[in-house]
This record gives C-alpha cells, sequence and structure tokens, in this order.
C-alpha cells in the first residue's frame, strides 16, 4: 500500500554483499540483456527517484536518497549510473551499488553524456524503464534532445517481468524484512496505551526498527472512532480506552520492502469492534484460499463479490486486496484487477484484508505470503486473533 | 479570539485572491498546483501549500479556476477521508488517470486557454504530456508565481517553526546523550529521530555521521562510534509543513587543539555570516564573508567544489525564500524570511565540519531560531 514519503531515506544504509552479491546483479544483467537484444534495443535507462526505484534497485541495488538516479545500460561492456547529487557525495554513493562507474552529476542529461561518450556509443534504439513515468519533464527533455534521432521503447514490461519470481537472496532478504517488522510491530502491545499518543507509539516502533537496520520506516494508523478517515499517518492526538486501532507497518532493508498490518483494541472489545476483525479474519482466510499458483489477479479476489456489505467491498477495494511486494512496497500483480500476470510459485505478495467507513466499520489485516506449488506461505507468525492492547 | 481554523481559512482565501489577481494579470483561465509522491525538503510544495493536504500517492493536484472555483484530485481512493479532514476544498475526486482526471474537470468546467502549473519543475514527463495533448489547453509553467507568493512563512507560522526549532534542540541533545564508543552510526541517527519524533515531528531531513574524517555528511551506515570520531549531525524536523535545519558538529572523547583551532573558523564564519543578514543585503553577501574567512585562512580551495558550495539555503513545503545561499545569488535579504545559514566545511586536517543554524529576518538583523549552543560539543563516549 502506498504510504506517505519522506523527505530523505535516512536509514540504515549500505550494501550487504554477503546477502546480495555482484553475481546475483551480473545474472540479472545477462537476462535484461537478452531481453534487450529480443527488442533490438542496444542501450537501456533504468530511472529511479528515491520515491519509487524498484526496476533502479534491481539493476544497482541503488537507493536514491533525496533525488534520483538513472542506470545506462549498454548491450556490451559495463554498466554507468547517473545520480543527481554534489561531487562530494561520490565515494558514499559508490559503496551502494556495484556498479563501479558512478557520475555525481546536476542534470541527467551531462551524465548520460558523459557515459555514452567514454563508451563511444551512439544508440539507435534506447529502451525506458520508468523514465517518461518518473523523470520531470525539464530533464526528460534534455535526454530527448542528446539522444537525437534515437528510437525510443518502453521497457518497462521487460523489468517487471524479470522482478514477479524472486530468487533465493531476494526470499531471504524479504523473510529477514519480515522478521524486523513483526518484531517491530509486536512492541505496539507494550507501547500503546489509553493517552499515549500517536505519535509517540510511531516513534517508538520507528526506533526499534531503525535499530533494527531497516533503510526506511513507514506506519498508517486508524482508529474505530474515526472510521470515516481511515488510514493516515500518526499525528499528535492521544489514543483511547477501549478503541480499536488499524495499524499498518512497512519498512525496507537492503531495498526490499515488507508490509504488516494488525487490529489492535486498547483494552476492552466493544462487540462490533470483535465483529469487524472476525470479518476480516474470514475474508483473509478467503483470501489465503483464493490465491494460488495458475489462478489470474481477479480470479483470486473472485470471492469478493460475495460480501454482503457493499461498503465493506468498496473500502476493500479502494485499499487494495494484494499486491506484489519487493524492491517496491507495491509491484505487480494487483490482485482483484484485470492484470495478465498469472500467478505463479516463487512470487511474494502482500495480502490485504482493510476496510474502514462509516458504514461498515473498520479492520486490517496485511501479511506477506510466498506463493507456493501448493497456495500461500505466511512470511510472519499468523496472528488470527484481535490484539488487546494497554490494559 | 480567532479559531485556528477560522486563521487558515483566512490565510487561503489571502492566497486564492492573490492567485486570481495573478491569473487576471497573466491571462491565465487556471491553475493547476501538481504534487508527485516524492516530497522536497526544498522546494515549496504546490499542493499543501494551496490546500492544507501533504500528498500521499502518486499523483495529487489542485485546480483553481480563474473564478475561485477549486477541486481536489488524489489518487488513493482511501485517502480521502483525511484529505477532507485537511482542506478547505469541498470537491475532493480520485482519479485513475491523473491527466485524464484533469481533461475531464476541465471539459465539465469548459475551461479553455492557458492553464498554469505550478510544481512543474517536478512534474513527470508522462503527466505533462498527458496534459498537453488536453484539446483547448496550453500549459505554462507557473512556478515563479507560486514561488513569488510562497517566499515568506508568515507570521501565523511562528508557532509551528518554533515547535520544529524546539524538536531540532532536542533531536541534537539526544547525540549529546546517547552517543557512546561502539554504536552503530545507524542507532545514533534513530536516537534523533526518536527524539523527535516523539515530540510530533512529522519529517526530518536528518544525516548523522561519525567518522574519523568525513568528507561529507551522508545517511548512517553501520560504522561503529569511535573515540576521537568527528559526529556531524545535519538535523531537520517539520511542524505543521515548516522546516528548521540545525548542523552541529561533536567530537567523541576530549578534543584535540587543532580541532579546536579549526571549528574555530566555522564559528568566526558563522558570526561573521548572521551579521550580513539583515534587510536590505544581497543573499550571495553572505556566502561571501563566509568563504572570505575560510580563504583568509588558506583554504579557498576548499570553498568550491568538489568540497563546498551551498553556504545555506531556504526550507521548503509552506515556504522559500530563495533556493541557495551562494556568491551569485543577488536576492535580497528581507524581513520575515526563513532560511539556514551553515558554513560547514570540509578542511583537509580535521574532515567535514558542521555549524549551521536557521534565522528569522528581523528589522534589525538575524534572530537565530534554536537554543543549541554554537560551538563544539563533546561527547563522554
Amino acid at each position: 500500500m502506498d504510504t506517505l514519503h519522506t523527505v530523505l531515506n535516512r536509514g540504515c544504509s549500505l550494501w550487504e554483499q554477503t546477502r546480495m552479491p555482484e553475481q546475483e546483479f551480473r545474472r540479472r544483467l545477462g537476462r535484461i540483456r537478452e531481453g534487450m537484444k529480443e527488442r533490438g534495443v542496444d542501450l537501456l535507462l533504468v530511472y529511479g527517484d528515491s520515491w519509487r526505484f524498484g526496476h533502479l534497485a534491481f539493476v544497482s541495488h541503488f537507493m536514491p536518497k533525496n533525488r534520483g538516479a538513472l542506470a545506462v545500460i549498454p548491450l556490451e561492456g559495463e554498466p554507468a549510473l547517473v545520480v543527481q547529487e554534489p561531487s562530494r557525495n561520490n565515494p558514499f554513493s559508490k559503496t551502494l551499488t556495484w556498479i563501479d562507474e558512478v557520475r555525481s552529476v546536476g542534470k541527467f542529461a551531462q551524465g548520460l553524456s558523459g557515459a555514452l561518450e567514454t563508451r563511444k556509443l551512439s544508440p539507435k534504439k534506447v529502451g525506458l524503464v520508468t523514465v517518461r513515468e518518473q523523470l520531470n519533464i525539464r530533464e526528460w527533455g534534455e535526454i530527448v534532445k542528446l539522444l537525437g534521432g534515437a528510437e525510443l521503447c518502453d521497457c518497462n514490461d521487460l523489468m517487471i517481468s524479470l522482478r514477479l519470481i524472486k530468487s533465493s537472496a531476494e526470499l531471504a532478504l524479504l523473510k529477514e524484512t519480515s522478521r524486523i517488522l513483526q518484531e517491530t510491530l509486536s512492541l505496539f502491545g507494550k507501547e500503546a496505551r489509553p493517552g499515549s499518543k500517536e505519535c509517540e507509539v510511531f516513534a517508538a516502533l520507528d526506533l526499534a526498527a531503525r535499530r533494527r537496520g531497516v533503510e526506511d520506516f513507514r506506519f498508517l494508523l486508524a482508529r474505530s472512532s474515526a472510521p470515516q478517515i481511515g488510514l493516515r499517518p500518526a499525528g499528535p492526538s492521544a489514543l483511547e480506552k477501549d478503541e480499536g486501532v488499524l495499524v499498518l507497518v512497512a519498512a525496507s532493508y537492503q531495498r526490499y520492502w515488507v508490509e504488516l498490518g494488525q487490529t489492535f483494541c486498547l483494552g476492552r472489545p466493544s462487540e462490533e469492534i470483535k465483529k469487524n476483525h472476525d470479518q476480516a479474519s474470514h475474508m483473509f482466510r478467503q483470501l489465503v484460499e483464493g490465491t494460488k499458483a495458475g489462478v489470474s489477479p481477479k480470479t483470486a479476489a473472485g470471492w469478493l463479490r460475495e460480501v454482503p456489505s457493499p461498503a465493506a467491498r468498496e473500502s476493500m477495494q479502494s485499499y487494495g486486496l494484494g499486491n506484489g511486494v519487493g524492491l517496491d512496497l507495491t509491484e505487480e500483480p494487483y490482485l482483484g484487477t484485470e492484470g495478465t500476470t498469472e500467478i505463479k510459485p516463487g512470487m511474494v505478495l502482500t495480502l490485504r484484508a482493510c476496510f474502514s467507513g462509516g458504514d461498515c466499520g473498520s479492520a486490517l489485516i496485511s501479511r506477506p505470503c510466498l506463493v507456493t506449488d501448493s497456495g500461500v506461505e505466511s512470511l510472519v507468525r499468523e496472528e488470527d486473533d484481535l490484539i488487546s492492547v494497554g490494559d | 479570539m480567532e479559531t485556528k481554523a477560522a486563521k487558515e481559512s483566512s490565510a487561503f482565501r489571502k492566497k486564492v485572491a492573490a492567485l486570481r489577481e495573478a491569473m487576471r494579470r497573466d491571462g491565465l483561465s487556471g491553475l493547476l498546483f501538481y504534487s508527485g509522491g516524492q516530497l522536497s525538503m526544498l522546494e515549496v510544495n504546490a499542493v499543501l501549500w494551496i490546500s492544507g493536504v501533504l500528498p500521499m500517492g502518486p499523483h495529487t493536484g489542485v485546480f483553481l479556476g480563474a473564478s475561485g472555483e477549486a477541486s481536489i484530485l488524489v489518487s488513493l481512493p482511501w485517502d480521502v477521508g483525511r484529505v477532507k479532514e485537511k482542506t478547505w476544498i469541498e470537491d475532493v475526486r480520485v482519479v485513475d488517470g491523473f491527466a485524464e482526471g484533469v481533461a475531464e474537470l476541465l471539459r465539465r468546467g469548459g475551461i479553455k486557454g492557458e492553464l498554469g502549473i505550478a510544481g512543474w519543475s517536478f512534474m513527470p514527463a508522462a503527466v505533462y504530456q498527458g496534459l498537453e495533448a488536453i484539446p483547448d489547453i496550453r500549459l505554462r509553467p507557473a512556478d515563479k508565481l507560486l514561488n513569488t507568493l510562497a517566499r515568506f512563512p508568515g507570521e501565523e507560522a511562528r508557532g509551528a517553526i518554533g515547535r520544529a526549532a524546539e524538536m531540532a534542540d532536542i533531536g541534537f541533545a539526544a547525540i549529546l546523550e546517547k552517543a557512546r564508543v561502539g554504536m552503530p552510526e545507524h542507532e545514533l541517527a534513530a536516537e534523533v529521530e526518536y527524539a523527535m519524533r516523539s515530540q510530533g515531528a512529522e519529517d526530518n531531513f536528518g544525516m548523522v555521521t561519525a567518522s574519523d574524517h568525513s568528507h561529507c555528511t551522508h545517511p548512517p551506515a553501520d560504522r561503529r562510534i569511535q573515540p576521537g570520531d568527528v559526529i556531524i549531525a545535519e538535523i531537520t524536523p517539520a511542524c505543521e509543513g515548516h522546516f528548521i535545519q540545525l548542523c552541529r558538529t561533536a567530537v567523541v572523547g576530549p578534543a584535540s587543539p587543532l580541532l579546536r583551532e579549526k571549528f574555530a573558523i566555522l564559528e568566526e564564519a558563522m558570526e561573521k555570516s548572521l551579521d550580513r543578514v539583515r534587510p536590505g543585503n544581497k543573499v550571495g553577501e553572505v556566502a561571501q564573508i563566509m568563504n572570505h574567512v575560510f580563504s583568509s585562512y588558506g583554504y579557498e580551495k576548499y570553498c568550491r567544489p568538489p568540497y563546498m558550495r551551498v553556504r545555506g539555503h531556504g526550507l521548503g513545503f509552506l515556504s522559500m525564500p530563495f533556493p541557495e545561499i551562494v556568491d551569485e545569488n543577488e536576492a535580497v535579504i528581507e524581513e520575515g524570511m526563513c532560511f539556514v545559514v551553515h558554513p560547514n566545511q570540509y578542511l583537509p586536517e580535521t574532515g567535514y565540519l558542521m555549524l549551521g543554524d536557521t534565522v528569522w529576518v528581523e528589522a534589525n538583523g538575524a534572530r537565530r531560531l534554536t537554543t543549541t549552543p554554537m560551538k563544539l560539543f563533546t561527547v563522554e563516549g
């Protein structure tokens, strides 16, 4: 699920080479080049910014801190990375990627020009991955001008297809992020009390996650006392006795994101809170049962039609029933949508049953799951009960 | 006594009135305020400025028509409740395709002609091209208009800015309290974050680096703090959309005479540059005097890239007096501006050292907003 972006990716920033070795990137590069050859592309440009950088991290492991970066991948020879940053940041940026040639520049066209000149390249057909979608219009214009008469073609589909099934190294990182996030979320019970401010609880969880080495941490909550508002960032108001609180946390570790969501009650849950949680549990089980290898994302959520409350159904659709997760917090496939991507073993998905609103109450269960031949396997310990805290 | 909501409503009415006047003057049929998902501390956020909503999700826009009619377009359907709670704009719409949503809004309103885009410099090419394809509409960047109107935080922001300054002080105090030998850099950064977040900081452009010789500050890694390390911190909490920046240096264990001698140059540069922060002076003078101080000690080459360039800057989201304090900036300092002045400097003998404060310009000069002393700190370790 989308969350509020922060102005700087400021958590623990490094490349753990034992967990994500250079060979992994070399293998990816080989597969990318096969795709480039099939499409007749002789240069691939992959852009990412601090808000969304999954494709860029897939090729480089680089994570932009507050601006953006562009990977330059020729058909042959070594790739280059162009980072928008002051030149004094260059040595640090180099520690985050396996790519040797890191060009720190003010403008992307300047860095791309240098990379092309060094390689004596004048590409005829240039593949683009999230360049037009994310790069600002001014810099886009300069890049198009630099590339002259080269044919430009969209290669987003190539990168999406390569990222669907997670490798063993990726799965290990997703499991590690899941472990950290579960430990972090379990602290909600210790930190949240009637009278605690939302921002104090968030700060405590943020500290716990960052101490465990995450690069980024996100926190949204919704309160049963204000169901019309739904999930939102933490604010200064105090939590109240006996209210239900929906908590959604997300973190990235070594670029790999996981989302986890749970409903808590601060004291004795009312019948309505219990009923809403039971409904969410039931829906989550249906989601788990419907998500199988070989089915389409739409079919996996077919059971939603049978949810009796139109308000709950609409709310669940708006939050999304689930999606792929990995180098982006949300990525293909998106459950419940008309996508063509079939669910396959080796995918990691966030499954989510979340609804909120004046007409349907509120509840949340969200977990990362690995798709296997026989169904889905949760990457975290399953907590099906409504968790009462703060007594 | 005027309530907070009434004050806010009055502030937005003033903005709308100024924009309507500008649209009449510039021949614009409407203005589109745009923000993507990426937020920047160094820019006025067009959507937050006009609507009161900090954007979440891939695309958010506010359309303001020439007669003052307004709509807000959001990408996340589940975020509508928050948006409605935060904004004065009554027409809140969820759009799947952003450009298509804008096109539909303009078509229904019968709006044709020139559409000013505030937030143009951050607008992705695909969105811009989608808007360009709307029939009978011509696009015109309107960032200058926004930046002209958003140069001052305004008196109504003093409370929030003051709270942000308190948070920054608390953030740095956490370094002095928590830093110890053997602690990973990222844990210390997390403690700073905790100290400020638990006080309600909405965000933080924060970097904490510990090293025996830093070349610049950067987000933390896993290096463990060592005796004699120099900890440099850039701490930038936000409160109600206003940022404050504090830059300081602390040494683990006793400071060497060399370090004290070199840090004194930063202190001199800070004192002399703050003296130049006066209404009527040019922004460039602040940078020039800093560079003059470092040059007089033989560090002229280190005042230029790749070592240094910017000597301070405006702080964004809700206001931005000017982007950068550099020698060439001809902009004139005015009363009511708010910006950070930082003679941070790489010195070959010590590595990168930091000292900087956010100031509010008053009639007689700069008023520092934080209370952390401007000195070299030591931590026991």
